[in-house]
Order: C-alpha cells, then structure tokens, then sequence
C-alpha cells in the first residue's frame, strides 16, 4: 500500500510540476517589478510627472512610499491620494513586440473606489531618436488597452490584458506604431476624494500567439 | 616779690617750653617724612611707579607735612596758663617745694588774711637761681635729632648704590606730574602715531625710537576692541644709538590699543587706535527737470537706485549727503565741471546743471583727514533726434500720365513734437539746399504733435506737362532756436507721354520676360549638369560642382535684378513666392553643390547631391510658375495706363461740370481757368485716342483680340465725338454760357464713362475666365482622385490575389504581379498629374497659418453588454437642466489654459437626452474669450460603440448657448451640457450628436461642425452621416485637416478643409466664428474686416495684382480679433489693428498703383531688403503704450 500512495505521489507530483513549469518558465518582464532594488525601491516606476507640467501631476511622486511589510504583503509600494488629487503610478517601461499580447496580474489593496487599471501603449514623442532606455517624457501615448476598475479594501489579484485578442482596423492602425508599454493604476482625482492604494507582486508576461485584425466597416 | 611779675615769667617760661617741644615735633616729623619719601622713592625704583601710584606716594607726603605743620602751629599758639608752667617747674625743680604753686593759688584766691598776705610778701626760695633750661627735654630731642640726621643721611646714601636713578626717583615721587621717566639702560625715546584714528579696513603702522642697551629685545603689545590682546615680538637693540622698530596691522577693523616696550625701559602709556569709515556718499538726490517744449515732467530720481534719464537739455539738480564733514564736493563728467555748494552742514551739499551731452556725473570730494570719495553716476541722455520721415509712397520714381496727380504717402515722428511739414518742390533732384517751391504746409502752434502721417495729393498733370517732378518731404521740428529738420529723398515723378510710360513698362515687362526665360534655361541646364555629375559622383572633379555652385549664383544674381526692377512689379502674384525662394533655396543650393566635393562619406554625398538636386528643381518649378506670373502681370496691367488715362479725363471732367454748374446756380461768370481746362481736356481726349492705338498696334503680334478691342475704343471715341463735345463746350464756356455748354459737357461725360464700362467688362471677362479654368481643374483633380481610389481598389484585389496564388501557380503570380505593378504604376503617374494639374493655381497663394500638433490615442472599450439598444440598456433618460447663470458670466473671463486629468472612453452610448435652458440673449456678453490652444493636443480615439440608430437620436441633446472659455477635462468621454471653446474635446468613441454647432474643435468624427477647427491636421474619424454641412465660400478659416482616409470629410462645415491627402474634399469652415458673432462686438467688426480683407485680396490676385499686404492686413485683423477674445492688453490689440491698418494703407497703394497713373520707371532696391527687414517687429512692451497712441492719432487721421 505505501509503495502504491508513493508511486501516486510521484505521478501526481509529475503532473503538478508538468502544470506549473510552463508558468514557471514565463519570465517577468517587468523591471524591478518586486521594488526589491538597491539603488531604488521605485527604480523605473513612473512616478513622477512634475516634467509634463501638468498640475494635476505635480508632486506625484511625494504621495509613494515602499512599505517593507502591509497586510500580509512584503515589499509593497504605498500610493497616498490627497483629495482632489489624481495619483497615478505607472510600472517601468517594457518593449512591446509588435502584435504580441501581453498580461499583467499584480496585487492591489484600495481604500477609495473607482480605481482604474490598463496597459498603455507608446510611441517615441517627435524628434526623440530611437533609445535602450527612453525616459517618461520621451514617449506619446497613443494606445490605451481594456481599462478595469478596482475597488476594495482588501488584497485582491487583478489581470489586465493588452491588447483584446480581436482589436480593429482602426485599433491596428494605432498599435503598429506601438514600441513601447507600461501598465497604469490612477485613481482619477476629479471624481473621488482622498485615501491610499497599494500595489504588490506584479507581474508582466508575454501571452502565447498575435493579436487578429477584425475587417473594419469603416471606408 | 609780686604775683603780677611772676605770672609774666611763667608765659615765657611756657612759651619756652611751647619751642622746645615744636622743635622736637618738628625734627621727628621730618625725619618721618624724610624716611616715607626714601622709601616711595625705593618702591618706585624698584616698581616704577606710573603718574596713579606717584600721585598716591605724593599725597601721602602731602598730608604728613600738612599733619606736621598743623601740629607745629597748634604747638607753638598753645597758651600754658601760669598754675600749668608753675606745675611744670615745681616738677623740674623739687626744691621749690610748691611755693611757686602755692604763690599763685594765694595770690590768686584774693584772700585777705595775714597768712596769705604773710606768704605771698615772702619771695619764692631758689626762685630767682632756676636755670629753666633744664626743663628741655633734651633726650628726646637729640633722638629726634638722630633720627632726623639718619633720614638725611639716607637721602645720599642711595646715591653711590643706584646712581642718577635715586635723584629720579626723589623727584617723581615730588612732582608726581613731572613727565621724567625712571632712569633704565634702555630707553623708548619716541612712539608714533601715538594716539590716531585709522581708516577702517585700512592698514596701520605703528613704530618706535629706541636706544640702549645692546640685546634688550623690544615688545608691542596690543590689545583690540574685541578684548584680544597680543605681544609682538620687534627684535633686540643692537646698541648703536637710537633704533627704530615698526609693525603695521593690515585692513585693521577694530579699534585698538597698543604700546612699546624695550628692555628695562619704563612701560609708556597705551595709545589708541580708533577706527573712522571711509568717506561715502550717504545719498544722492538728482532732480531732472527737461526743458519746456518737451513736455515731459519734472523727475525726482535716488541716484544711487535707479537709472537716470536725462532729456538733453534738462536742468539737474543736485542734493548729496556725505557720511563725514567734506570741504567740498565736485560734480564732473557731463562736458563741464563745478563745485557743490553747501547746504547746513559740511555733510550736505547741492548744485544744479544743465546737461546738453555726456552720459555719467562724476561726485568726488575729499575729506579733512584726505580720504577720497567718488562716484559715478551713469545716465541715458534723451536727445532730441530730427524727424523721422518715412516715404511710403512713392518708393520708387513713378511716371505721372496725364489726368494723375502726384501724391505722396508719407508718416512723420519725431521724439518731442513737431513744428512744421513743408512739401516742397526742387528743380534740382541732387541738391538738397536748392531753392524750392513750398506746394503745402503743415504747421502746429500749439499741439505737441509727435507723429503724424498724410497722403498728399498736388495738382492735376496737365497734358502739356512734360520732364519731371521732383519733390521733397521737409520735416522740422519744436527744438527752440536751431530745429532738427529732416529731408526725405527727392520723390521724382516722369512727366512722360502716356504712349511713352506704356512703351516703357512694356519694355521693362519684356525684359523681365527674357531675364526669367535666361535664368529658367540656366536652372535646366545646370540641374542637368547636376545630375550628370550625380552619375560620375566618385570621379567628379571638385571644379565642377564648384563650376555647378557658381551657375546657381548667377542665377541667383539675375533674379535679384528681376525683382529688383521696378520693386518686382512685373513678377505679379509671385514676387512672395521668389522673394522667399531668393532666400532660401537659392542661397542654401550654392554650399550644396559645392560642398559636395568635401563630404567624405559616400552615403552622406549621394544625400547631399541628391538634397542639391531637390533644390534645384524646387527653384525651377517656382521660376516657371513666376514666368507665368510675370505673363499674367503683363497680360493683366496692359490696358492699366489707358484707363488711368481715362480716369484722369473723367476726374477732371466732372470737375468742369460742377463748376459750370456753380455758375449757372449763383449766376457768376465762367472762370477763365474752366474754359482753358475744357479745351485742355479735349485735347487730352485725341492724346487717348493716339495712345489707344499705339497700344493696339504694339501688341498686335501677341494679344490680337485686345489690339482690336482698343482699336474699337478708339474709333468709339472717335465716333462719339468726345473731344468735339468738349470743345462746343469750351466754346459756350468762353462765350459765358454755361447753361449751353452743360448738355456739351455732361454728353462728353456719359460718353467717357461708357468707354470707362467697356474696358471694366473686357477685364471682367478675362476674371471669370480664369474663375472658370479653376473651377474646372479642380473638378478635374477631384474626378481624378476618384480614379485613383477605384485604383487603389483594384490594386489592393490584385495584391490578395497574389497572395492567395504565391505558392500555387507561378506564371499566373507572375502576372497579377506585373498587373499589381502597372497599377501601382498608373496610380503613381496619376498623382504626379494633379498637383501638376492644381499647380497652375501656384500664384492664388491663399492658405491657412495655424498650426496644432495633435496625435491621437486609441482606446480599446469593451462595450457593456446590451447597451447598444434600449430594450437592454433601459430608455433613454431626460434630463433637464436650469440655466447656469455663470456660464454667461464666464464667457468674458479667461483663467487661462486649465490643467486636465485622465480622460477615458465609455463603455456604453450616450443614453441620456440633456435639454439645458438657454440663457437669455440680454444676458449674453459682448464677445467670448478664448484661451490660447493648446501646442500639442491629445486626441481619444476608439471604435464606435454600437447604438440603435433611434436612441441614438432620442439622446441627441439640446441646443446651448452659454458656454466657457475653457473647461477642466477629466473622466469619461461624452456630450457633456456645458462646452467650451478651448478645443480640447476628444473624438471619442460614439457618433456627434446632431446639435454639436459650438466651440471650437480640433478634429473629431465626421459630422461634427463644431464652430471652428483648431487643428491643422489629424485623423477625421466616422461619424454622423447626415448632418448638414455648413458651406461657405472662404476656404481662407483655419483648421485645415489633414485626413488619412477613414472617413470623408464631407459636411465638416465647422473650419475643416481635407487635404490632398485625404479621401474627399471639405468645404471652407467660414471667416465668421460661432464665438464671435455677437452683433456689435469689436470682434464681429474685426472679422468683418478681416472677411473684406480677404475677399479683396482674392479678387486682386485674381486680376494678378500685387496685394500680399492684403492678406497681411487679414492677418493683422484675426490678431486683433483674438487678441481681444483672449482679454489681451489694450496695448497688443491696438498693436495688431495698427499693423493691420499700415499694412491697408500699403494695400491701398498698390492697388492704387495698378490701376491708376502710375507705371515703373526706374530700379529700386528696396524689396531685396525688405527680405531681411520684413520680419514682424513688435515694439518692446515698454512703448506699447506709446505707439498705441500714435496709432490711434493715426487712425483718426484717416
């Protein structure tokens, strides 16, 4: 009998390592996706947008803090959200191999409603030559994958996907010039008051196959 | 013996005593005082006393000596009564036995009894043997004595041991106030500066004389202010007489004390340094007060705080505050020099004058202890420049025809006011002093006129008139005594025949012609030349592509002249296009070509060559648009001197008119000067008959249908008997009948001006035949396009095609191949054809200015399930909404461009109907203010949501009519029920709404017609079909779109005008805004004005007139509209309106110049300048206000 529970053992072993080796082997392309840095906890994040000159930007980057430990997470990035204020954090930018899909899933703790979360996707911004590390400032917004909403003040695990498997002409249009992407979580200030979110564990990987063009009915 | 007699010898036996005891007294007092005296002497030989301590010694002696002598005399005035010396006696002499005593109790008891008188009649035994010396007490004295001689003894005894030092000593302690010094081997015979004051921040020396004892070293001791004390070590004696010792103590800054010392010398006293601060000019208070006539106010200025300006001329004066007592101050530096003078105090001086040159006042002054001050104080001398003249009309020498009148256009300025304008005529056009005629005078008496402009116009050119006429501008200005005068150049005007001036500028046209055919056959060869040398890139010679640079010089060169020649005239429309071209292209080719040779990587010199060649075909495609130009420009100011003719008969006609009329309503006679007038005019009419047929037989060859039109005009002339008319007239005008030569008159009149119609349809005629030609072409172009697109088509078929069969059938790939090929082959040719076809229009340069980098961001949406249809997503909702008072309001304020957050497209359809109450037009403001667009714009784009058609026009909003200038923009995407117009609002991802008529937009879906576009290109995405389109016929509105074709761009009335690039043609948004319409707002008449400006600029370039100054002026007014919309400052409005106004007036100009008297007859330089110079100059902010003002004086001269 114990040779038997051995033998299911390891064949249910076997089975589990066979599930969980694909996964495994998925490499995070996320930089400093864990704030585990030396130089820098927030090494790479988009934090601070004082260079757009927006004022609803202005001293983002003072609301962040790293929290070694919070509610059963470990290296957690810590967003305060003044009222009236729009905290945003965006992770370190990541190539985008042109039509791949792309997930994201990471933890995210929020006490104020109405959070949103999605890829963006980048071009270089006129007259910017071509660079291994463009900063922020750099790059033109000119893709903005499935936005999700979050809310809840518990740990919850989110995944948000770019691009939608089926996207249209005009999506294609606007996504063959996309060369680089990051995933945002902003709490748009306009709306709601103030309170905190927390980000953890992310995690940034390619998806297996290409996004399809769908014919457009558009002339 | 008698008791009288006794008593008598006891006083002197007491006052005996009373000496002998003073003298004891004396000598121990002495001997005491001798002994203190020794010994102070001995302490201050071994302490060396300062003057405290032998002040003290001596005070000491003072009071004994005092003491002494106070004991000496109460002593000697003691007065012993007789029973105290007889006590004193009995006690010295025992064998007395109390007689002598008793005696003088007896005695003076006055007891009458036997007994006392018994005893008192016996004598006193032993009596009269006293020797009363006995009674000195002579051991004490000779102790006294001893002591005493002791003390003197002392006094010497010193002397053998301490030498002249005891003496010394002796006599300090004495005369404590004796300056004599302890004796010591070394000595300190002299200190300087002693007691001083210094110059804080200074440096101060100070030093000894010393002598004495070889190696005595020398010490300085100082001590500070600031209580630290230091010894510094001088050096040692050397024993050779007198030596000196110094030290100096750098930038002191504290006061101190300090003394010298040398071996066994005596310490001297300290000596104080204190410290003084420089010499400074505390304040300086300057008064400018300019002279009278240049009415500027007195001004007060801190010399030391602000920037003086000095007015020449002006009286300045002075008031200057020292920080110490000065003798004196100078005042120097404006050409001239004086002295201050004082005011109170030595601290406070002024002075006052006049300054006429210079550009610093110079303050110095010197103190009582010399320390220097000076100061310069810097200033801008305001000098009273001549007037500035400008000419605007005539630039250039113009020919004057017959029936013209010379006018001069022409500004004055001058920094005071001006006192006189004079137009003057010479006879000599170089001498600028030659005696000349004064024609008209503006004079001012009493106004403080500084700018002022005018068109002057002089008398009608006679027919006879002939030669030239030179004038001159003669500006002075109100400077008393000796004005500032200003000559402008000599304006000439050519009296020639009017068949003359037209030969002239046919000759000059032709010239033109030639150059521009030479320079476009340079241009071709050279860029053949250029493509050769392309070919055999690795082996050319360097030569050549120098050779090539230097043929694009030249042809640079001949183009300079040919706009250069008669201000460009002759190149029409164009002149812009090649002055710009002149510029840039032609002077950037030349280094092109010629440095190709020193470009050392072949990639970079196949690029180099080819960006040459680029430029070289770019010059000639605009050379042969500027020959045709020039042709036009030929072509269409042909007749232009016949009809100034005519215009100038016609004129002068109705002046005789009016004034036969005068006469025949008052009665009075007919001047002289009308009747030679009439008959002047009639020949004036034969001279336009002649000239008429000159023209006709000089362009016979090349225009014969305008030869034989002229012709016809002047058989017409002929026929009608204009000129027969006249002279009937001048005959009854001569005869004093001016009711019978009116109908003469008043035929000639009607006749001429029948002839003015004739050439006004001919011109006409020609307009709308080119109309027609555009109208056609562009026509053409869009058939064309559409061609292309079922190309496209086709060629997108064929390239499936190929990709379906590219691993199946070779042969047959191989010819949907080829087929793909020619199609793209055609595609390619057919869009080289039309701009080709639309070029013909190069010269109608009209176009839109404004820029806007916008870029659009696509939005993936997942649209929420069964929001398309109202069964799921529930019926469309109402909502109504009061009006918003502080909308209105807040139409007039601008806060500036607002911030905005994150913005994101919805996940389902507008399914709310919003009806906002309109606010009332009373309350409506003026005008809106707009705010500044953005530069960059960021535009939401997404797929469109699924919507049934019904809901979708169910939740079509209502109307608004209040809106804000901006809007802070954040969240979802949607019809809001507000709007502004900062023209941020986002395509989105739902169809426009039908009633989206207002603001401003950048692009957004099909259909929009927001009021203007503010974007100069983007993506027009698909939208509303079916909205109507908002046609006008002013393609010259901002906001062209550049559309990639994914929507047409059809009804987009709201200021979108697709490009070549797009799939379909828009329509011109209108030169009205929805914004600024409001009837009676400053912004609707600017725009009005604008709209005119425009409209006449397009019918000028229509008849390929020179108006590029009407386009400006256009410019100039949208300026001005915006800039009153943004709440800008009066200042840059009225900026804007005057350049606006300058640039009608050079308009009206030239287009007078087109049509009138006046023909090119000499070269200018002037428009090659102007490429430099023509920039926009804004006048710095500082005299905004002044020129506003000039301009508004401006305007109303006008």
């Amino acid at each position: 009998m114990k040779r038997v529970n051995r033998i299911l053992g390891l064949v249910f072993g076997g089975l589990v390592l066979m599930a969980v080796a694909p996964v495994m082997a998925e490499s995070n392309l996320c930089f400093n996706s864990s704030f585990s840095s030396t130089n820098d906890p927030f090494e790479g994040w988009g934090l601070d947008y004082d260079w757009s000159g927006n004022s609803k930007q202005m001293g983002n980057h003072k609301n962040a803090s790293f929290l070694p430990e919070f509610k059963g997470r470990s290296n957690v990035l810590k967003m305060a959200i003044p009222a009236g204020y729009e905290s945003k954090v965006e992770t370190p930018i990541m190539e985008y191999e042109p039509g791949a899909r792309y997930k994201c899933t990471f933890d995210l703790y929020a006490d104020i409603g109405g959070m949103r979360v999605l890829f963006l996707g980048y071009a270089l911004a006129p007259g910017v030559p071509p660079d291994d590390l463009p900063k922020f400032s750099d790059l033109r917004r000119i893709y903005k994958g499935d936005a999700q909403d979050a809310s809840g003040a518990s740990w919850k695990s989110m995944t948000v996907i770019f691009p939608k498997e089926e996207i249209s002409e005009l999506a294609y249009k606007h996504l063959k010039k996309v060369r680089y992407m990051t995933v945002m979580m902003f709490v748009p200030g306009a709306t709601f008051g103030a309170g905190t979110f927390c980000i953890s564990n992310v995690k940034v990987v390619k998806l297996p196959g290409k996004c399809k063009v769908l014919k457009s009915a558009l002339k | 013996m008698a008791p009288v007699m006794l008593i008598g010898q006891l006083v002197k036996v007491g006052r005996m005593l009373n000496r002998w005891s003073a003298e004891v007294r004396f000598t121990v007092g002495m001997s005491v005082i001798l002994f203190i005296l020794e010994s102070m002497a001995a302490t201050d030989i071994m302490l060396r006393f300062q003057r405290g301590g032998r002040v003290v010694a001596w005070g000491l002696l003072v009071i004994l000596v005092g003491v002494l002598v106070e004991r000496l005399f109460r002593v000697l005035s003691r007065r012993p009564s007789p029973e105290l010396v007889a006590v004193s006696v009995e006690r010295t002499f025992p064998q007395l036995d109390n007689h002598l005593i008793n005696f003088l109790l007896f005695s003076a008891s006055g007891r009458k009894d036997p007994f006392t008188a018994a005893y008192l009649k016996m004598d006193i035994p032993h009596w009269s043997g006293l020797d009363f010396r006995a009674m000195k007490d002579l051991r004490t004295l000779r102790r006294a004595q001893i002591a005493l001689g002791v003390a003197l003894v002392m006094t010497l005894v010193p002397y053998p041991l301490v030498g002249q030092a005891w003496p010394v000593a002796m006599g300090r302690i004495i005369n404590p106030f004796s300056n004599v010094a302890p004796v010591s081997l070394t000595h300190i015979l002299s200190t300087a500066p002693g007691n001083s004051s210094a110059l804080q921040g200074g440096n101060v020396a100070v030093s000894c004389q010393a002598k004495g004892k070889a190696g005595h070293e020398v010490w300085l001791d100082v001590r500070s202010a600031d209580g630290t004390a230091k010894t510094y070590n001088l050096g040692a004696l050397k024993g050779r007489g007198v030596e000196g010792f110094s030290n100096t103590f750098f930038k002191v800054t504290t006061a101190m004390q300090y003394r010298f010392r040398a071996g066994d010398s005596f310490s001297p006293d300290w000596y104080a340094i204190s410290l003084r601060p420089p010499l400074a000019f505390t304040s300086i208070s300057v008064k400018v007060v300019p002279p009278s006539y240049m009415a500027i106010p007195p001004r007060q200025y801190d010399a030391q705080a602000a920037a003086i300006d000095v007015p020449a001329g002006s009286v300045v004066s002075f008031e200057v505050h020292c920080n110490t007592p000065v003798p004196g101050i100078a005042l120097a530096g404006f050409g001239s020099s004086v002295a201050l003078s004082r005011k109170g105090d030595d601290k406070v001086w002024e002075g006052s004058v006049i300054v006429t040159n210079g550009s610093g006042f110079v303050l110095s002054a010197t103190a009582a202890n010399g320390d220097p001050a000076e100061t310069t104080l810097g200033y801008n001398l305001m000098l009273d420049r001549p007037p500035t003249l400008t000419i605007k009309y005539p630039k250039q020498s113009v020919v004057l025809l017959p029936g013209g009148a010379p006018s001069i256009d022409f500004a004055v300025s001058d920094d005071f006011g001006l006192d006189e304008i004079t137009v003057e005529q010479v006879l000599d056009s170089e001498d600028k002093t030659a005696p000349a005629t004064v024609l008209k005078t503006y004079k001012w008496v009493t106004s403080k006129t500084r700018e002022y402009t005018a068109l002057w116009k002089g008398e009608i050119r006679k027919t006879t008139d002939s030669g030239n006429l030179t004038l001159r501008v003669v500006a002075k200005d109100n400077r008393p005594g000796v004005k500032n005068v200003t000559l402008s150049s000599s304006l000439v005007f050519t009296l020639d025949e009017a068949a003359v001036a037209a030969k002239k500028q046919e000759e000059a046209a032709k010239k033109t012609l030639e150059d521009l055919n030479r320079v476009i056959e340079l241009q071709r060869e050279n860029i053949t030349r250029t493509r050769q040398l392309q070919g055999i890139l690795n082996t050319s010679a360097p030569d050549q592509w120098m050779e090539a640079g230097a043929r694009q010089e030249a042809i640079r060169g001949i183009v300079r002249q040919v706009m250069e020649k008669g201000g460009g005239r002759s190149l029409g429309n164009l002149l812009g296009t090649v002055r710009k071209l002149y510029a840039t292209e032609m002077a950037e080719v030349i280094p092109a070509l010629q440095g190709v040779p020193g470009v050392k990587e072949a990639a970079q010199k196949v690029k180099q060559v080819g960006r040459a060649l680029s430029m070289e075909e770019k010059i000639l495609r605009q050379l042969t648009f500027a020959e045709e130009a020039a042709k036009r420009a030929l072509d269409d100011s042909k007749n232009n001197s016949l009809i100034g003719i005519l215009d100038g008969i016609i004129g002068q006609q109705d002046k005789i008119i009016k004034a036969t009329g005068l006469c025949m309503t008052q009665g009075m006679a007919v001047a002289a000067s009308v009747t030679a007038d009439q008959d002047s005019l009639g020949s004036e009419v034969s001279a336009f008959i002649k000239a008429c047929l000159a023209a006709a037989a000089a362009g016979q060859g090349e225009d014969k249908d305008n030869a034989a039109f002229l012709v016809s005009i002047a058989q017409g002339c002929e026929k009608d008997k204009i000129g027969g008319d006249m002279l009937l007239a001048a005959e009854q005008l001569e005869k004093n009948a001016p009711a019978v030569a009116m109908p003469h008159e008043q035929n000639a009149y009607s006749k001429l001006l029948a002839v003015r119609k004739k050439f006004d349809e001919a011109t006409a005629l020609a307009d709308k035949e080119k109309e027609m030609e555009m109208v056609e072409a562009l026509k053409e172009a869009s058939a064309k396009l559409a061609k292309l697109k079922a190309m496209e088509e086709k060629l997108k078929d064929a390239m499936d095609k190929v990709e379906e069969n590219k691993d199946k059938n070779s042969k047959k790939t191989d010819k949907l191949e080829e087929e793909a090929e020619e199609i793209k082959k055609n595609i390619k040719e057919a869009l080289q054809e039309i701009p080709k076809d639309l070029d013909i229009f190069a010269h109608l340069n009209v176009g839109n200015d404004l820029v806007e980098d916008v870029f659009s961001t696509f939005e993936e949406v997942t649209q929420e399930e069964g929001s398309e249809n109202a069964s799921a997503g529930g019926p469309v909702a109402e909502k109504a909404v009061v009006k918003r008072e502080m909308l209105a309001e807040g139409m007039e304020k601008v806060k500036g461009l607002l911030d905005d957050f994150e913005m994101w497209l919805g996940k389902k359809p507008d399914a709310t109907k919003i009806t906002a109450e309109a606010a009332d037009k009373q309350e409506m403001p003026e005008g809106v203010a707009l705010t500044p667009l953005q530069t960059e714009m960021n535009d939401i784009i997404g797929d469109l949501l699924k919507q049934d058609k019904e809901e979708a026009k169910k939740a079509d909003d209502g109307a608004i009519n209040a809106a804000v200038p901006d809007l802070e923009m954040g969240g979802e995407v949607k019809e809001g029920d507000t709007t502004s117009f900062s023209a941020k609002g986002k395509s989105g991802n739902t169809e426009p709404d039908h009633k989206e008529q207002d603001g401003r937009s950048n692009i957004g879906r099909q259909g929009m017609a927001n009021g203007e576009s503010a974007a100069a290109s983007g993506t027009i995405g698909k939208g509303d079909d079916n909205i109507e389109a908002r046609r006008t016929q002013d393609p010259t509105q901002s906001g062209q779109v550049t559309a990639d074709g994914e929507a047409d761009t059809k009804a987009t009335g709201g200021g979108k005008l697709g490009s070549g690039k797009g799939d379909g043609w828009g329509d011109g948004g209108g030169t009205t805004r929805m914004d600024s319409t409001e009837k009676g707002s400053g912004e609707q008449s600017l725009a009005m004005m604008a709209k005119r400006a425009d409209s006449t600029y397009a019918q000028a370039s229509m008849k390929g007139m020179r108006s590029d100054s009407l386009k400006n002026a256009a410019h100039h007014l949208r300026q001005a509209e915006d800039a009153v919309s943004k709440g800008a400052p009066i200042g840059e409005i009225a900026e804007w309106k005057r350049k606006a106004m300058a640039e009608l007036k050079k308009a009206k100009t030239e287009l007078g110049e087109g049509s009138a008297a006046s023909l090119d007859g000499r070269n200018s330089t002037s428009l090659v300048n102007d490429i430099v110079e023509a920039s926009p100059d804004e006048a710095p902010a500082k005299y905004r206000g002044l020129v506003s003002e000039y301009y508004k004086k401006l305007n109303e001269s006008l």
